[in-house]
């Protein structure tokens, strides 16, 4: 790889212009791209689709990294000006597979940034814990949208095919009834032939872009961390401004200077001083100036346990590593010594002010946080109970209101003895009273055995319907005259005969006497 | 025992029942007028049920409006047998009928009638329009123009056309059936508020049971068209008509029904889901709807029952619901039903 060779305009680009890059360097090579992948991939698909009609497909776009391999080998010659036609890379496609192919069809397949790992892999050959390091690096930036870009490119795959099926329900004739839906999920086999073949030509369309868009990223992530365009730059500047003779004097001057110079060796006293050289006498000396080979050997194995011997002396040796746990928040001895170190010209009554004003403002930042945290639980906390407690999300049943059908009981306690109190209201003519006992004694009692869902909104008719939905019989045909005659006095103003009066007494008496009425 | 009733006289006459409920003075119907009326009414109901098949609700609530002196707003996609429902009313009681076609050119001249020039006499002749009539059919109102609408209003709240500084009043009785089309609504001219509020009811006609369906189907491929329109025949008379209107305001109806009907209405001014509750016009038209409903049914008396029942017809049309209603997919008879769930029911 030289850089000098390199087609494109090299320059440190955020990560969404390498993206763009991507897609210009796509479209400028596209035609040998794509015929790359059409040769390639279109046996496959059609293999697939013979052998499977959903599956196939579907092994199809697993397989997608062996075939994205080519389309790199392609683009990575371009970029440095060696010309790949689609023949070159379809003969070099199967050795290109041999490098990793069974991880990046398995463990590799889902990563969101694989197009971008595909270039470490293929183009630096590098594997296991060297292949993780680089990647490490390589990705160890806040613009890395490497991820963003499978997503993106996933994206427009899908409105490719949707666009597709789309277009179809415009061009059926407006009589047909087009239902997307069942052109998505049907089984039948021509749709999803139909479906598989709009989804290999967003993979067709696509395809090329994706790695393309990956490898401009890659390419730019060099730049910065190698600074290519300062290495191109110098070059460019060197051959333009300074002819090759004047270049060779100038390197020779700066080189005499560089000789002559009296800080190099005050450097050199420098580090003398610091660093303790081994010294060797004239017998090792002249071992090093041994040819014969066996000596020579030995002389390399003393080397080694010398330069041991160094490393273990100071100042290399003694390095050790320490865990323990350190306080770093506030008050800490990092804190103090920062404090120490720095240079501030403000007084110290200020700095103490605004010291305890920080610290003020920190906790009480950390009491609002608590605050709102627990104000936020307190206020889920339906919500929360209804998460952990599945019961509590059961409606709740409704308590039944029973409805009074008159005012005449309203708050007043039920006679113990009711049938009494039935005689004593009948002898005085007091039927409004009576019929509401004989009402509400009666909706109580056969509440008793089935659950009436009466509420106050009812109307006397309306709650007759649902009595008459749980009782059956001599109750129900009395429940029918009792609810018949109060709505008659109480709406229609009709005083109810004494005959009337009479059989109702008599049949509460019968049908509700016997079982205790109790409010 | 500090009952009050029991002091009182507890003999079965009027007195002691207007003792009994308050001092109310309303007088009953007697038995024999009451099913008198009944039994014409059922038969002007059956008359045209006979015609227009599986809309025996629609059939009702168009009656209902009809004796309690009301209009009707008949929403419905066409070809469900609004105009032959109208056709089969004003047969079924002998009375005129027309029938207008609103469109987006009807000037208000068309529906009320104008003066025009004659020029043998040289004097202006009077021209009425189809307004002047007993039963007035306004198909699809909603596509005439704000002004041709409002030329409704005059007719429909004073029973009088203005033409040219003169007003005449109207025959009685006069009701307008106006349609309009739940779908289909561009070109169109929404009722305002107003004239919504004018009409007494509004119902809804949707599409016949499937065995209502086939029989209607039968009916009308086992006869010549126009056979069955022909065989309409008049079981009431306009007199009779006017007696079973004149009947309503007879009908007892408690004052614990009247302020529970009131308490309904004002309710949805106050409704949290309602922007614009119903005024006091859908106080009294509830009131009436619901006396001539218990008239229908051979009651002399009004009961919370029929309050209820008249609810929906007489007040879906006169609430706006917020936005937030609208948004989350509420009608307002939805909004109506909550209202009545809470309502508590009135005792005596």
């Amino acid at each position: 790889m030289n850089i000098d060779n390199l087609t494109l305009e090299i320059r440190p680009r955020n990560s969404w212009r390498a993206f763009d890059l991507g897609c210009r360097m796509a479209l400028r090579w596209y035609s040998s791209l794509v015929s790359f992948w059409l040769v390639v991939t279109l046996p496959v698909f059609v293999l697939a689709c013979a052998i499977d009609i959903v599956w196939g497909v579907v092994a199809f776009w697993w397989l997608k990294p062996l075939y994205e391999r080519g389309l790199l080998h392609i683009l990575s010659r371009q970029v440095f000006g060696e010309t790949v036609t689609a023949k070159d890379a379809i003969k070099a496609w199967p050795k290109l597979l041999k490098n990793q192919w069974f991880a990046s069809i398995t463990w590799r397949r889902l990563s969101p940034t694989r197009g971008f790992d595909l270039a470490i892999q293929q183009l630096e050959g590098l594997e296991g814990v060297a292949r993780s390091r680089r990647l490490s690096i390589l990705h160890r930036t806040t613009d890395d949208n490497t991820g963003w870009w499978t997503l993106i490119c996933m994206g427009w795959e899908l409105v490719i095919i949707f666009g597709l099926v789309a277009l179809i329900s415009y061009v059926v004739p407006a009589g047909v009834n087009f239902d997307y839906w069942q052109a998505i999920s049907s089984e039948a086999w021509g749709v999803e032939l139909t479906f598989n073949i709009f989804t290999y030509f967003a993979y067709l369309i696509m395809g090329p872009i994706y790695i393309a868009g990956s490898f401009a990223a890659y390419l730019n992530r060099r730049v910065i961390l190698e600074g290519w365009d300062i290495e191109i730059g110098f070059k460019r500047a060197l051959k333009k401004v300074v002819k090759p003779s004047m270049g060779a004097t100038l390197s020779c001057l700066f080189a005499l200077v560089l000789c002559v110079s009296p800080v190099s060796e005050t450097w050199a006293e420098d580090d003398a001083q610091k660093i303790e050289v081994p010294q060797f006498d004239n017998e090792k000396t002249s071992e090093l100036n041994d040819t014969d080979p066996a000596n020579q050997q030995n002389i390399e194995f003393e080397s080694e346990v010398k330069i041991r011997a160094i490393l273990d002396a100071p100042p290399f040796n003694g390095q050790k590593t320490e865990t323990a746990y350190r306080w770093v928040g506030w008050g800490s001895d990092d804190d103090e010594e920062e404090e120490e170190k720095s240079d501030s010209n403000l007084p110290p009554w200020l700095t103490a002010a605004l010291l305890f004003f920080a610290n003020f403002s920190e906790v009480l930042m950390w009491l609002v946080f608590g605050i709102a945290l627990l104000l936020l639980v307190y206020l889920s906390k339906d919500n929360i109970k209804g998460f952990f407690n599945q019961a509590s999300k059961q409606p709740a049943v409704e308590e039944l209101d029973m409805p009074l059908f008159s005012q005449a009981y309203q708050g007043d306690t039920l006679p113990d003895d009711v049938a009494s109190e039935i005689d004593l209201l009948f002898d005085a003519q007091a039927y409004r009273k009576l019929m509401s006992l004989m009402l509400i004694t009666s909706l109580l009692e056969i509440s008793k055995k089935q659950a009436l869902p009466l509420t106050k909104s009812m109307t006397e008719r309306e709650c007759l319907e649902v009595i008459k939905a749980s009782v059956v019989g001599e109750r129900s045909e009395f429940m029918q005259r009792l609810v018949d005659t109060w709505v008659h006095l109480a709406w229609a103003h009709e005083w109810p005969e004494k005959p009337t009066m009479q059989w109702l007494c008599a049949q509460w008496k019968t049908l509700f006497a016997e079982s205790e009425v109790s409010p | 025992m500090n009952d009050a009733e029991l002091e009182s006289n507890p003999s079965p006459d009027i007195t002691a029942e207007e003792t009994i409920v308050g001092g109310q003075t309303e007088s009953l119907i007697d038995q024999q007028t009451l099913n008198q009326a009944y039994g014409q009414i059922d038969a002007l109901k059956n008359n045209v049920q006979r015609l227009l098949i599986g809309q025996n609700d629609v059939v009702e609530q168009v009656i209902i409006a009809f004796l309690a002196g009301g209009h009707v707003l008949l929403e419905g996609v066409p070809g469900l047998g609004k105009t032959l429902l109208i056709r089969a009313l004003a047969k079924s009681i002998d009375l005129d009928y027309k029938r207008v076609q609103f469109t987006p050119d009807l000037m208000p001249a068309d529906v009320t009638g104008h003066s025009m020039l004659d020029m043998a006499t040289g004097k202006f002749a009077l021209r009425k329009g189809p307004a002047f009539t007993h039963l007035l059919l306004a198909d699809e109102i909603n596509r005439a123009p704000a002004k041709t609408q409002a030329a409704l209003l005059e007719v429909m709240q004073e029973y009088q056309i203005t033409i040219d500084g003169q007003s005449m009043p109207l025959e009685t009785p006069f009701m307008v059936l106006a349609t309009q089309n739940p779908i289909d609504n561009e070109g169109t001219y929404p009722l305002p508020e107003a004239e919504l509020d004018r009409f007494m009811l509004k119902v809804l006609v949707s599409y016949p049971e499937h065995q209502d369906e086939i029989t209607l189907t039968k009916l009308n491929t086992e006869n010549q068209t126009g056979v069955v329109n022909a065989s309409i025949q008049s079981v009431l008379s306009k007199e009779d008509a006017l007696g079973l209107k004149a009947l309503v305001s007879r009908v007892l109806i408690d004052d614990k029904v009247v302020d529970y009907a009131v308490g309904l209405v004002r309710a949805t001014r106050e409704w949290d889901g309602i922007v614009h509750g119903a005024g006091i016009r859908a106080s009294i038209a509830l009131v009436q709807a619901a006396k001539v409903k218990a008239l229908c049914e051979g009651q002399g008396f009004v009961t919370p029952d029929h309050i209820k029942a008249m609810l929906l017809p007489v007040l879906r049309h006169r609430i706006i619901l917020s936005a937030e209603r609208e948004i989350s997919g509420s009608s307002a008879e939805q909004v109506l039903s909550e209202i009545i769930q809470q309502a508590a029911s009135p005792r005596q």
